[in-house]
């Protein structure tokens, strides 16, 4: 009896503990779960030194978004009257609905955190550039799904911050609003689709919610499935091919037995197939690549945990048009965007641009058109791919960390340096205090 | 490498794993439990400990629907509808049984409607009210001593009077009352709006209780915390030391009179109340007013059907009555009672010096009776066109608001000030 | 295994140190995750809820007319018998209805189940699924389980009477007024 368990067990866990190299390749074929795995992998791809496990990290905080997210729709209300008091129920009165709340938005903040570094890290290694040696390989797709990923990460924290409808949410949704109401010709109807009409109200709380828990959390799925998809077919993370691959031209006759070749790329014309091997030590990705995605799922949960306890997600005053919150700020990954709509206001001899479009449409558009160009503008060698830092595109990597340089001082001047009425204060300096009723 | 994975998974799993006992620590040690656990120690000791068992354990709110409050006080302040615990300390002594206990029951009303704070909180602070992003703190003795009340738990009458509104001298409500008896004395509507009605010459205060704190000017302020309430006071006490240029006369207010009618004026804020919370008539101070009682009560029916009643009902004695109906000297003695009740004396004396506007001592050997009495009937017209009226609004800025007058109250009043200067 | 190949094998020692130190992970991990499971679970229990209370009053004895009178919001029917008062629960013990009120005049007849002659001038009937039930509660007709229960009363400080749903009482109880 307790053998057959034994063998039970056995049969249903194998896969995640090979006994031998055979089963070990065998095992990403036989597990739908792993089946997005190469059977192996290079050690340099699954390396925290080049890759920086981002994607895993990302993939683990968008689980725990998924899993917190799920159950707050069951405690969440969207209704502009119960929407900011079933809040204060999961504050205070919900077990564990702090915890969950808070879980939340430590993983959304640290998601949209990831997201960004992750894009940085792409542009640095030169990973998004094309290379003709791979045959099916075409990194540029890839990176333009990022960057949509990147937009609709953004879109899911905007959407989320607004749902508490506390004076945040209420002010937050005005501007974006208004910006949308800046866009030349479309702005109007924009608008009236964000909004559900003119007035911030029911409307517009329930389509927001809509497209937080729904549509953009289902685009973002289908979008991280194209990306992981993209990967496979583009032939692992670019790191391999900086590694080097030598083609190997094999003319044997496929087997009746499935085989997978070393990185999962084949191509050819059965019987007859050429494979491509990597230089490098490669190794079973079950269970060593397995392992890993779970210590980076483990370790990324702790630490989301432990910066929930220290960070208690913020509620504001009910949502109230009678008066703005002073200083009303955005969450810190829209205030660059914040601070460049209060400078952007241009004003030549009787011509007036709002900020609201140069700040809020243009020159995002402009960066995100860019980031988009590049792969085609970028025309560096193949050796620059899957690099760290390659030598032949230090200008336009000191350009890139220049904008970003700029954004995040952008993001430290409004969250830190922006006072009531947003003043420029200085780091050192204390903020006027401003008055309250009692 | 991979063998450090596997020694970082036990660290990472054992750190998750200890995280995650945090947490339901965390949940389940929350300060309301230590409250609760001692109350059950106290109570069996007062009330026997077969009472004390049926006490709810768990957090215990007062849920008002149609005030739309969730009052969680009760989570810890067990004791307030225990008879018996009248003893214990806070907060878990029974609440006071005051004479007007029995019409705010608790399960109609809940607590925050009347004491502040936030009720949906569960921990001290943020019941308590005492938290950023949260406007209505707990109007409790502490927050009256820091304002120097004399009666420093009576701060909460600015709760009570947002739906007294409409009452007058209601029990316990020591403070509105002096206050609103000082708005009439002193005519306050002459140049406000209060309730709808009013002159334009100061802001409407109509709800002045919700303005936005920012949009008081403190460069002036040199005493006290940055509040609405110090804001208030100060202004009270010397407005055109607050308000530069300010039209409003200093007058004299003691520190008291102050300190009521801020809480006066804080009271006066939007309020959402159904039908059944709508305050009924005749809760005027009990033995009080003798003989008004009737008009109170008739007022305060009308006052129950209209959504803002104004009007300023003056109820007189039998005695004052008299006074105005008797015709000759008694022409005098009423325009004496229209010239301090109707709000003159906020801006004029009889030879006391001028305050906003003219002494009007000697006003009748100055002006012709004709122009006093047309100045009287059409003061905004002639602002306008006669040309000594012109030059008194040069002098002195401030225009004097069209005053609601008939002509035998302007007869009387001309009949007063003639009888002031012959009287020297 | 590569990362264990150096010396070419898989000694005994190291084999059960990767055991060892998989049980342990495994168990942080799981249990781990399964708490939190079970923490999200907890809070689809709420602690407070937004219900009117299951004690209430329903008004004064000098408000109630001779007989029963249904009481909507609480679903349920007050009897009176002079100063005798007793309240029986309008919600069908089959499946949660609310039963209705049939009355009789002139009242019904029938044989009671010991074989006495009763008569009766009301019922409750169940719409949904016709049960019904006779003037005490108990059932006669119909799918339902067991009898309509009877709930406690008392007079609070104010003279008005309270109901307590939370407890069940005998069909001998009366509250005298």
């Amino acid at each position: 009896m307790r053998e057959r368990l034994k063998r039970i067990i056995r049969k249903l866990t194998w896969t995640y503990n090979p006994a031998t190299e055979r089963e070990a390749s065998d095992s990403t074929a036989r597990n739908f779960l792993l089946h997005w795995f190469p059977a192996k992998v290079t050690a340099k791809s699954m390396s925290f030194s080049y890759s920086m496990l981002l994607g895993t990290i990302i993939l683990t905080l968008f689980s725990i978004l998924t899993v917190t997210g799920l159950i707050l729709m069951f405690l969440y209300v969207p209704s502009v009257e119960r929407a900011y008091w079933s809040i204060k129920d999961l504050e205070f009165a919900i077990p564990y609905g702090w915890f969950i709340r808070d879980l939340h938005r430590v993983a959304a903040q640290l998601m949209v955190a990831v997201v960004f570094i992750h894009l940085v890290r792409v542009f640095l290694t030169g990973a998004y550039k094309h290379s003709e040696k791979i045959v099916g390989s075409y990194r540029p797709l890839n990176w333009w799904i990022g960057l949509a990923l990147l937009i609709v990460t953004m879109l899911l924290s905007y959407t989320g911050y607004l749902l508490p409808w506390d004076q945040l949410a209420l002010w937050a949704i005005t501007i974006g609003d208004h910006i949308a109401l800046s866009a030349p010709i479309v702005g109007a109807a924009i608008s009236k689709v964000l909004i559900g009409g003119t007035i911030i109200d029911q409307n517009t709380l329930i389509r927001w919610y809509v497209a937080h828990v729904f549509f953009l959390p289902v685009i973002i799925f289908l979008l991280i499935l194209w990306h992981m998809w993209r990967i496979r077919k583009d032939g692992g993370l670019a790191v391999v091919e900086a590694l080097g691959i030598e083609r190997i031209r094999e003319d044997k006759v496929v087997a009746k037995a499935k085989t997978y070749s070393l990185m999962g790329i084949v191509t050819g014309i059965t019987p007859t197939i050429t494979q491509y091997r990597v230089r490098g030590t490669a190794v079973s990705s079950s269970p060593n690549l397995t392992r890993r995605v779970l210590l980076t799922f483990v370790l990324v949960t702790a630490a989301a945990m432990a910066l929930t306890f220290l960070f208690k997600a913020p509620l504001e005053e009910p949502a109230s048009l009678m008066w703005t919150p002073n200083p009303a700020k955005a969450p810190w990954y829209f205030l660059w965007l914040q601070e460049l709509v209060a400078d952007t206001t241009i004003r030549l001899k009787g011509l007036t641009i709002s900020g609201g479009f140069v700040g809020g449409i243009i020159i995002p558009t402009v960066l995100l058109l860019f980031a988009a160009a590049w792969p085609l503008i970028d025309r560096t060698p193949d050796q620059a791919i899957g690099v760290w830092f390659h030598k032949s595109r230090r200008l336009q990597n000191a350009v890139f960390l220049l904008v970003c340089a700029v954004i995040i001082a952008l993001i430290y001047v409004g969250a830190v340096m922006r006072g009531p009425y947003w003043h420029l204060y200085m780091p050192w300096q204390q903020w006027i205090k401003m008055p309250t009723r009692f | 490498m991979f063998k450090r994975d596997s020694w970082m998974l036990v660290i990472g799993g054992g750190l998750l794993f200890a995280l995650t006992l945090v947490m339901i620590y965390k949940e389940n040690n929350p300060g309301w439990k230590q409250y609760q656990s001692t109350f059950a120690h106290i109570a069996s000791l007062t009330i026997g400990q077969d009472r004390a068992r049926t006490i709810d354990r768990g957090i215990v709110q007062i849920y008002v629907p149609s005030l739309n409050r969730v009052d969680r006080c009760v989570t810890c302040h067990q004791g307030y509808d225990i008879p018996g615990m009248e003893k214990a300390r806070e907060p878990f002594t029974t609440h006071p049984d005051l004479p007007f206990m029995k019409y705010h029951t608790f399960s109609k009303f809940g607590c925050t409607i009347c004491h502040g704070g936030q009720g949906y909180a569960t921990t001290v602070k943020a019941a308590h009210g005492l938290v950023e992003h949260w406007d209505e703190p707990l109007l409790d003795r502490n927050l009256g001593e820091k304002y120097g009340l004399e009666q420093p738990g009576h701060i909460m009458e600015i709760n009570c009077n947002t739906c007294h509104r409409d009452n007058r001298n209601v029990e316990w409500m020591d403070y509105i009352n002096q206050a609103e008896g000082l708005v009439k004395e002193k005519n306050c509507a002459v140049c406000h709006i209060i309730n709808g009605q009013g002159g334009k010459i100061g802001p409407d205060l109509t709800f002045e209780g919700d303005k936005n704190p920012e949009l008081f000017d403190f460069t002036n302020i040199k005493h006290g915390p940055k509040t609405a309430f110090n804001w208030l006071y100060q202004h009270f006490k010397d407005p055109a030391d607050v308000t530069k240029g300010s039209a409003m006369p200093n007058f004299g207010f003691t520190d008291e009179q102050a300190r009521a009618l801020t809480m006066l004026v804080l009271s006066w804020k939007k309020i959402n109340l159904p039908y059944e919370f709508i305050p009924k008539t005749g809760i005027a101070r009990a033995g009080g007013r003798k003989g008004t009682e009737g008009t109170e009560e008739t007022r305060g029916a009308k006052q129950a059907v209209r959504s803002l009643p104004q009007e300023e009902v003056t109820t007189k004695t039998p005695e004052q009555k008299s006074a105005t109906q008797a015709p000759g000297a008694g022409l005098q003695a009423k325009g004496k009672e229209v010239f301090e009740t109707k709000g003159c004396t906020a801006c004029h004396t009889i030879g006391k010096g001028k305050l906003v506007g003219p002494d009007l001592k000697g006003v009748t050997k100055t002006r012709t009776a004709r122009w006093l009495a047309d100045w009287l009937k059409n003061t905004t017209k002639m602002q306008a066109t006669d040309p000594i009226a012109k030059e008194l609004l040069q002098e002195y800025k401030v225009p004097m608001p069209q005053q609601d007058l008939n002509s035998e109250e302007i007869d009387a009043l001309i009949d007063y000030f003639r009888s002031k200067d012959a009287g020297e | 295994m590569p990362d264990n190949d150096k010396e070419g094998k898989n000694t005994e020692t190291q084999i059960s140190r990767r055991r060892f130190l998989s049980y342990i992970s495994g168990f942080f991990i799981v249990g781990g995750f399964l708490m939190q499971g079970l923490t999200a679970l907890r809070s689809l229990f709420p602690r407070v809820l937004y219900e009117p209370p299951t004690k209430f009053k329903v008004g004064m004895p000098s408000d109630f007319p001779e007989g029963v009178r249904f009481i909507p919001e609480h679903r349920l029917f007050v009897i009176r018998d002079n100063d005798r008062f007793h309240c029986i629960s309008a919600i069908c013990t089959h499946l949660g209805c609310t039963v209705n009120l049939a009355s009789y005049s002139p009242p019904k007849e029938y044989k009671s189940t010991s074989g006495t002659e009763v008569s009766e001038t009301y019922e409750f009937h169940c719409p949904c699924h016709g049960s019904k039930y006779r003037e005490n509660g108990n059932v006669y007709a119909g799918p339902a389980p067991k009898a309509l229960p009877w709930f406690s009363m008392y007079l609070a400080p104010d003279g008005q009477i309270v109901v307590d749903t939370n407890v069940h009482v005998g069909h001998d109880f009366r509250l005298k007024v």
